[in-house]
């Protein structure tokens, strides 16, 4: 409801007169004045309940009794009496209730001084037990991994299941049976399977719901609280760890900070034990006589540092690789070190999901490497277009988001991928597209709303060209390319024509076949024609994988763009960064990661420095890691953990996680948010930008103090979320005949319990989600004739892994899903190219 | 047809109706209740796994449908036996002793965790109030109120229904009023 349509109307409550918005709840209204209300089951994210009852307040207003506040709308003239006799005897009433079926634990309780409950106890003091009543006896459900049940101690508010089922569209719990029975189970009282999320868990007001990992063993007035943002995906969630003496004793976020309002996924509840993993590195590693070994940091660092003075003079050149997990700070001054101080041009992120549909797709239709749309945009949009992937596997938090823009606000949500990952239960339209087929589908869209849009953009930059061009995808090359017949491209078309509000997300990561940058610059461009008519609002929003593919851009980890996404070909930009500066810049022909991996393959490379990157493991196989590493001067990989690639490496540098220092991290919405140092690395460890500093100094190229460079970045780069201003319109390919397909499509994108990286590292993660490599639908296993924990030799062209199957229902036939990084089985092994779909044959082993 | 059919094992012909059910009248979560009905009028229970396919074709979680089963006394998720006794302990015929007819139920019937006897013949249930207060104490057999009950007509009753059941298969209940 927009302001114009909302009616104020007046109320007096305990005798003071308040303006209200007519049809709102009276809770929040009565809270806004300064009301103490008790609730239980209420839950600003869920809609209005009514069943603790503890939120009554009395009507004297002629229409007589108590109502509850959470689920009675304000009338105009209504009188309340928020407290006094008859509202304190309801709640006592209600609280005897309650304490009667409810095990009195409180002083060994986990949950001592942190319970709504014993809250409530104490301000209207325990009831006489004046009805005879034996409490029932229902036992702990200890089945999960994570999550411990004690119906014992239940109230039966129902905030868990209404979270489960609202908010994260799972529903994996419900309500059993009626009256004194009611209860909270699962179906067919089996062992808990779902999500991981937490958010019950951390919403129960008692403590009938706890965390295995997290069970509190000193009470809340002991533990010490600290905040920061979560470092799994780009969706910024704010987390709050509890923890006493370094353990970690509950984590959970508050609903009144964005932008997750209090959820969470499984990695940003229980992936915070991967610092604390035995494979951390704790001593810097150099290379003799073929093996690694432990050395001093000394010597460590001017090993490293003699070997950049060598290349820097006498070339092969140096290039370097950070990631986007890198803070912001920490990609600032490696792009400074590598351009200032080195003098190389030659500075990527590496390959990950997210940089080229920000760099050449937004970059190139709105002339700036950022989204269009926030996260809060999305969640107001009438209609929601998402493109690629499934964010449930991806971006859980956008999924809650698009969950309760469904259920709660009657969003349409359209999804348009190859993949799934269970978000079509709530989608108005699923469109399950050939894969790798996404821009065809948006220019066949474009191409259908061209009529109607044409003359108001014939005047942009590139319009004829790009019209011309597009006017190629007719309904039938689209259906031919996608799968997806013209009765729904058409459907799909009016539904955006409809909306007043569209918002198109596009989902990145590693193993999502594809062209993201194609994908971005489509969807881009078709919005800029749906922007033209009436008051349609919306944009495309970018959902980099890692959490801070913004973050490292803006800073300028990457070839073509120097910090605020100047770009390193125009002269005035490079001027501004080197006055900065005061060093010249390197020439603006930079290599990206791919072109760096080839040439150090051809031995072009002088020294190779890898800073969180795994590619022997984690990229494509077209990257050729092995041979490039194996040619490459000296290679240095500065990482958490001995990975495969730094086995292979010269110089092995560990560094501390993200959880462990300080920074900022830019999340998709654009939003940059602080990291704190809430967990103690396990040995005195140097941050990546530390490391940075010291190898400039033994260089003799000395970067400024750490101060005065994050002063650099400020004044260089303009963090506030701002929205590109220009539309230009590029030609589109012509539309390819479907790549002919056969086998089965190997889906390597990333899981919801696992990412392929730093959550291999995480034993929670890992005892949710165990080894098991390749997950197959029971009819192909059938047809293969391989059973459940079978080996099978999974190939494509001469390249093969070994992995062993788990048959799984959810699976869509034709496809096979597997990690691209696990273990000892990677899947990436066999992606060439990861932007195309890779067909691959299953064999039984042996 | 009651207890004619395997035990948690979908019918074909049953599955058939659902299908065609939902093809016609939609398939919403508001026809639950509806479909429900015609399961449990079929099987005189419904199974987990009918529960599954509810969900699976209404848009909704299986504890979603599980939840509306066990709200209504009606929808039984377990197997009831060819005769569905339902003993009624309401306020009235609590006070003329239908606690100690329940006693004896158990006692002639056996029945297990779940309420069924051993031969699946019957299963038993306590309900909060047949409405029948006036021929109190009662009970209801398979729809059909049976009043004014004493030890020794219980187990007459009980006794018949087995004696018939076992002589021919066919099935004569002492006449009662109608529900």
């Amino acid at each position: 409801m927009s302001a114009a349509e909302t009616k104020l109307v007046t109320l007096t409550v305990d005798g003071q007169t308040l303006e209200a918005a007519a049809g709102e709840m009276l809770l929040p209204v009565l809270r806004r004045a300064g009301r103490r209300i008790p609730t239980l089951c209420h839950d600003e994210r869920l809609t209005p309940y009514g069943g603790c009852r503890l939120c009554v307040v009395a009507r004297r207003d002629g229409r007589g009794g108590l109502v509850p506040a959470c689920s009675t709308p304000v009338q105009r003239g209504m009188v309340l009496e928020t407290e006094g006799e008859e509202v304190r005897e309801a709640r006592r009433g209600q609280l005897l209730l309650l304490t009667l079926d409810h095990r009195m634990d409180c002083p060994v309780c986990e949950r001592h001084g942190d319970c709504r409950l014993q809250d409530l106890l104490y301000e209207y003091g325990l009831p006489d037990r004046r009805y005879p009543f034996e409490r029932r006896r229902r036992p702990r459900d200890e089945r999960s991994a994570v999550i411990v049940r004690d119906p014992e101690k239940c109230v039966v508010c129902g905030k868990c299941v209404r979270l489960c089922d609202e908010v994260q569209g799972v529903a994996a719990i419900g309500m059993m049976g009626r009256g004194l029975d009611l209860h909270v189970a699962t179906a067919a009282d089996r062992p808990l399977d779902c999500e991981f999320c937490g958010q019950c868990v951390n919403a129960c007001p008692v403590s009938a719901l706890t965390a295995r990992p997290y069970s509190p063993e000193v009470p809340v007035w002991l533990r010490e609280k600290d905040s920061t943002t979560c470092s799994y995906c780009s969706c910024g969630c704010q987390v709050a760890l509890e923890s006493f003496r370094g353990t970690r004793q509950r984590v959970s976020a508050e609903v009144s900070r964005r932008p997750n309002h209090g959820k969470l996924c499984v990695k940003g509840w229980l992936g915070w034990d991967v610092g604390a993993s035995p494979e951390r590195l704790t001593e810097p590693l150099l290379r003799r006589h073929d093996r690694l070994e432990a050395v001093s940091w000394d010597e460590a660092l001017d090993t490293v540092a003699t070997a950049l003075r060598v290349a820097r003079s006498e070339g092969p050149p140096v290039v370097g690789i950070g990631s986007s997990r890198l803070s912001c700070e920490d990609a600032y001054v490696m792009q400074r070190f590598l351009r200032g101080a080195v003098g190389t041009p030659h500075v990527d992120v590496g390959p990950v999901g997210g940089v080229d549909a920000l760099v050449e797709g937004m970059g190139t239709v709105t002339g700036t490497p950022r989204s269009t749309a926030t996260l809060e945009e999305m969640a107001e949009a009438d209609l929601v277009l998402v493109l690629r992937g499934d964010p449930t596997r991806t971006h859980p938090l956008v999924k809650t988001e698009l969950v309760q823009g469904v259920r709660q606000r009657g969003q349409q949500l359209v999804l348009a991928h190859a993949l799934s990952g269970g978000l079509e239960r709530h989608a108005a339209m699923h469109l399950l597209l050939e894969p790798a087929s996404e821009p065809a589908l948006l220019h066949g869209l474009a191409a259908r709303l061209l009529a109607r849009q044409a003359e108001l953009l014939r005047s942009l930059p590139g319009f004829a060209e790009w019209s011309a061009s597009v006017e190629a995808y007719t309904p039938e090359v689209v259906r031919s390319a996608t799968g997806i017949p013209p009765r729904r491209l058409h459907e799909l078309a009016d539904r955006l024509l409809g909306a007043r509000r569209v918002v198109m997300v596009v989902v990145t990561g590693l193993g999502i076949p594809g062209d993201e940058a194609a994908t971005t610059r489509a969807a881009a461009t078709l919005m800029a024609l749906l922007e033209t008519e009436g008051e349609r609002g919306g944009g495309v929003l970018v959902l980099g994988e890692k959490s801070n593919v913004q973050g490292v851009l803006d800073a300028g980890l990457h070839p073509d763009l120097l910090p605020g996404h100047r770009r390193a070909d125009r002269p005035g930009a490079r001027r501004e960064v080197e006055g900065g500066w005061t060093t010249l810049l390197p020439g603006a022909d930079g290599w990206g990661a791919d072109r760096s991996f080839r040439e150090a393959a051809e031995g072009g490379v002088g020294v190779l420095y890898l800073a969180g990157q795994d590619p022997v493991i984690t990229w494509p196989r077209g990257y050729q890691a092995k041979a490039a590493l194996g040619r490459a001067g000296f290679v240095v990989v500065q990482d958490t953990f001995l990975t495969q690639t730094a086995r292979l490496a010269d110089a092995v540098l560990p560094v501390t996680i993200l959880g462990e220092r300080s920074g900022t991290l830019v999340g998709a919405d654009g939003v940059r948010r602080p990291l704190r140092p809430v967990l103690t690395p396990p040995a005195e460890l140097p941050t990546d930008r530390e490391l940075f500093i010291e190898l400039a100094r033994r260089l003799g190229s000395d970067l400024p103090p750490e101060e005065r460079m994050r002063e650099e970045l400020e004044s260089l780069v303009d963090f506030r979320p701002r929205r590109g201003g220009s539309r230009r319109f590029e030609r589109v390919p012509p539309p390819l005949r479907r790549p002919a397909w056969s086998g089965i499509l190997l889906d390597a994108s990333p899981q919801l319990f696992h990412s392929g990286s730093v959550t291999n590292r995480s034993a929670a993660l890992e005892a949710l989600s165990p080894s098991e490599a390749v997950r197959i639908a029971p009819a192909d296993a059938a047809r293969l004739g391989v059973g459940n924990g079978q080996m099978v030799r999974v190939s494509s062209g001469p390249r093969e892994v070994l992995l062993r199957v788990r048959l799984d229902r959810t699976v869509r036939p034709g496809t096979i899903v597997s990690l691209w990084n696990r273990g000892g089985g990677s899947a990436a092994a066999l992606m060439v190219d990861h932007g195309q779909p890779t067909a691959v044959e299953v064999r039984r082993s042996g | 047809m009651i207890g004619s059919l395997p035990l948690e094992t979908l019918d074909p012909a049953l599955r058939a109706a659902l299908e065609a059910e939902i093809r016609e009248g939609g398939g919403g979560p508001e026809r639950l209740v509806s479909l429900l009905h015609l399961v449990q009028e079929t099987l005189g229970h419904v199974p987990e796994d009918v529960q599954e396919l509810l969900a699976d074709r209404l848009g909704l979680s299986p504890v979603q449908v599980g939840g509306v089963v066990s709200y209504f006394p009606y929808f039984s998720s377990l197997p009831r036996g060819r005769f569905h006794l339902r003993v009624c302990s309401g306020t009235t015929c609590f006070v003329r002793s239908s606690g100690p007819l329940l006693e004896l139920l158990r006692f002639l019937l056996r029945p297990d965790g779940r309420g069924l006897s051993a031969d699946g013949l019957f299963s038993l249930e306590r309900v909060r109030c047949l409405g029948a207060c006036a021929l109190a104490p009662a009970l209801m057999v398979n729809g059909r109120v049976h009043g004014r009950l004493t030890g020794e007509g219980l187990r007459g009753l009980i006794e018949g229904v087995r004696a018939e059941a076992g002589d021919t298969g066919l099935l004569r209940l002492p006449e009662g009023p109608r529900e």
